[in-house]
């Protein structure tokens, strides 16, 4: 040594070694002064030049910081701190052979507790240190020391206390108490070298115990859930609900139209089978109709007439457009009479009820007479017309009763016929097609709106029969007298439709051809009369009892219509 | 035909003779291999022992104390210059042969009570390190223990005290080549 060792200004001169980071440090000594500063040297041993310390030359402090310089754990360095003061010589003290590897201490380790309820875990952090590897990087604890090793306690109680051991980073310790605190400690040992770390320690209290807890959370959780399916369900029933419908959309309309709709539909069917069988007889009243007209010119052109003038009283509006059209609908007409052809065929099977008509021929004359001028009387119409409605009602009440009851209201139904039918020859006509008709419907069980319409075509077909056959013309002649039973309720409305559309234009032209068509009728029923009496004695009978049905009847009417 | 017989017979033994030799020589080789590898090895256990680590420190640190010379260096770079690491034990096993007996035996009075503690130690050591010997050239260990030798006698009794100062040195050493 260059100087004198002396403890006045200088002494404990020695490495502070933990986890490898070596720092020197002194203690000046009591003879040492405010001035004095210190110089730091260090040396490899077996190495002989010094090196001075950088920053630790002429400093005030009285430790440096060799960690870099001493870094090499397998080396052993000598260090020296040179204290130099006013007004004395400088005093230099070196350090005893320093190995790091030997002499530093282990810090304690850096360690996470985690409580748990009935457990509590704890993680070993990895520890670096200065010291460098062979390729440049930091080497840990575990690295330097192989024999390294971590003891762990949990102190439970004053008595009782938990250990574990192991070169592994991760602890737990099972089985503790919830919601109790515990103190436990962690510690690094190498056994060769007989390092050992100050104890690392954690106070942590196990978590409580909420099974119960989760148990309700769960229970509640649940019923909310539920309560939001439920309103979500409610929410989607109001939403998808339909709204109430308005007023002008309510019950009571849709089932007035839906019954009128299913009415409709029943309707349709019977037209459709009735226009069946008539689209087949079509064509052979066609040629029918053809026949007639050049076997009786002059017949012909009067029954157009007629067939003009049915149609301007069928329907009154029209009447003013037709005749300007005439010839178009008198080539329209046949169509609508070929449906009609069977209803008049069926009535020429009942022969009996013709023998009935043909007698009752023979009364209506007187008759007709006296219940002339009431018919021209505008009040005299209006008071037929109930007693017509009358009339109606109780043959329809007496066609439920038995047959025998039927034939003698057939019988005053004609007599009542004949006598309007004598006055006026036109209508006549019209009341014959009506009652052919009626008898056409009652056994078919048509509704009467069927029968107004088709006045029209039985008049033409009745006519057509009757020059062709004389059986068509006896069964002609005998709808003809059942017809005038029935046809003043028709002929009654008829009559009251053409006053209410133009009374003085139609008043003079009907009557004018009524007049005409009068006269060729008058001859028809009296050749039919004679040759139905020598037919057989039997009908005699039956014209017995039916004149003393015919004899009630007539007073009946009498009575209504005075 | 007799002929052809004779001719195989020679070949076919003569394929056998040289297989023999190769053989033999194989195994000749690995004998000399085994028993190297094998001896010039230390149990990790006479190194574990914290008490003996302890007291073996604890001289060595009480010697180097006494030693003020920190310019010579015995156990350290230029003792295992040249020598191939295989053969770095049978080295070791020279040095401590010469500490035990030409520094630790006429020291043997000093440093008490590490002494008497540590030296039967190392004399275990020395034991169980006497069947190695190396096959080859040991012109370079020879030389580098001749040098370390000679430094020694010529420092004279603080060349004996810094080969006790250096036993921590020694330990370390022979850990890090035997085990």
């Amino acid at each position: 040594h260059t100087t004198e060792d002396t403890s006045g200004l200088l002494r404990h001169v020695k490495f502070q070694s933990s986890n490898f980071e070596n720092i020197l440090t002194w203690d000046a000594g009591p003879a040492s002064a405010p001035d004095t500063v210190y110089s730091v040297e260090y040396k490899k041993y077996g190495e002989k030049e010094w090196l001075a310390k950088a920053g630790c030359q002429r400093i005030t402090q009285k430790f440096c910081n060799l960690t870099v310089e001493t870094r090499n754990h397998t080396e052993f360095y000598y260090a020296k701190v040179t204290a130099v003061s006013s007004g004395g010589p400088p005093v230099t003290k070196m350090t005893d052979r320093f190995s790091s590897l030997q002499h530093t201490t282990i810090r304690p380790p850096d360690v996470t507790c985690i409580p748990k309820v009935r457990s509590i875990q704890m993680l070993v952090h990895p520890t670096l240190t200065p010291v460098l590897s062979e390729d440049g990087h930091q080497l840990t604890l575990e690295e330097i020391f192989h024999d390294l090793f971590y003891r762990l306690k949990l102190h439970v109680n004053h008595t009782y206390q938990m250990n574990l051991e192991g070169k592994q980073r991760e602890y737990e310790f099972l089985g503790l108490t919830p919601d109790t605190e515990f103190l436990g400690s962690i510690t690094i040992l190498t056994p060769i070298l007989s390092k050992e770390s100050a104890p690392y320690t954690c106070r942590v209290k196990t978590l409580p115990d909420r099974t119960w807890a989760y148990s309700f959370s769960g229970a509640v959780l649940f019923s909310m859930g539920f309560l939001v399916g439920l309103l979500c369900y409610l929410g989607y029933r109001y939403i998808t609900k339909p709204p109430v419908p308005p007023n002008s959309l309510n019950v009571q309309r849709v089932l007035s139209f839906q019954p009128l709709r299913f009415i409709q539909e029943h309707v349709l069917i019977p037209v459709l089978d009735l226009s069946g069988p008539s689209s087949l007889p079509q064509p052979i009243q066609y040629s029918q109709v053809v026949v007639s007209g050049p076997r009786e010119p002059p017949g012909a052109g009067r029954r157009r007439h007629s067939l003009s003038d049915l149609t301007y009283v069928g329907q009154s509006d029209g009447s003013i457009l037709q005749p300007t059209n005439g010839p178009a609908q008198q080539t329209l007409s046949p169509p609508s009479y070929a449906p009609k052809a069977l209803p008049e065929v069926q009535p020429l099977s009942y022969a009996p009820q013709v023998a009935s008509d043909a007698k009752a021929l023979l009364y209506s004359p007187q008759q007709g007479i006296k219940t002339g001028p009431a018919t021209y009387d505008p009040q005299d119409v209006l008071d037929s017309w109930p007693a017509s409605y009358a009339v109606c009602v109780e043959d329809s009440g007496k066609d439920s009763t038995p047959g025998i009851l039927s034939s003698p209201k057939h019988l005053k139904l004609q007599e009542d016929t004949l006598v309007r039918s004598c006055l006026p020859g036109d209508l006549s006509l019209q009341e014959v097609t009506s009652l052919g008709e009626e008898e056409a419907q009652r056994p078919k069980s048509l509704p009467p709106p069927l029968g107004f319409c088709t006045n029209g075509p039985d008049l033409h077909t009745l006519h057509s029969e009757e020059p062709e056959t004389p059986r068509y013309l006896k069964g002609g002649l005998s709808l003809l007298s059942s017809v005038q039973i029935e046809g003043h309720p028709v002929s009654l409305p008829l009559h009251l439709h053409s006053v209410s559309c133009s009374p003085s234009d139609q008043g003079p032209s009907p009557w004018g051809l009524l007049d005409s068509l009068v006269c060729p009728k008058d001859e028809g029923p009296v050749a039919e009369t004679e040759a139905i009496l020598p037919s057989a004695v039997a009908s005699e009978l039956e014209q017995s009892t039916e004149l003393d049905s015919l004899f009630k009847g007539l007073a009946l009417t009498v009575q209504w219509e005075s | 035909m007799s002929v052809l017989r004779k001719s195989m017979s020679f070949s076919l033994m003569g394929t056998l003779a040289a297989s023999c030799l190769l053989l033999v020589a194989l195994w000749a080789q690995k004998a000399d291999a085994l028993p190297i590898n094998s001896q010039c090895k230390l149990e990790a256990a006479n190194f574990q022992q914290p008490y003996i680590v302890n007291r073996t420190f604890m001289l060595a640190k009480e010697a180097s104390l006494a030693d003020n010379n920190t310019d010579v260096r015995l156990i350290g770079e230029e003792l295992f210059r040249g020598v191939k690491a295989k053969d770095q034990c049978y080295l070791m096993k020279q040095v401590l042969n010469f500490t035990l007996e030409d520094v630790l035996l006429p020291q043997s009075d000093r440093f008490q009570p590490y002494m008497q503690e540590v030296v039967p130690f190392l004399t275990k050591l020395s034991s169980h390190l006497s069947p190695c010997h190396i096959s080859g050239d040991d012109q370079n260990i020879q030389k580098n223990v001749r040098q370390l030798k000679e430094t020694v006698q010529k420092l004279g009794e603080s060349g004996e005290i810094k080969a006790i100062g250096e036993l921590d040195l020694l330990f370390m050493s022979l850990r890090n080549a035997c085990v």
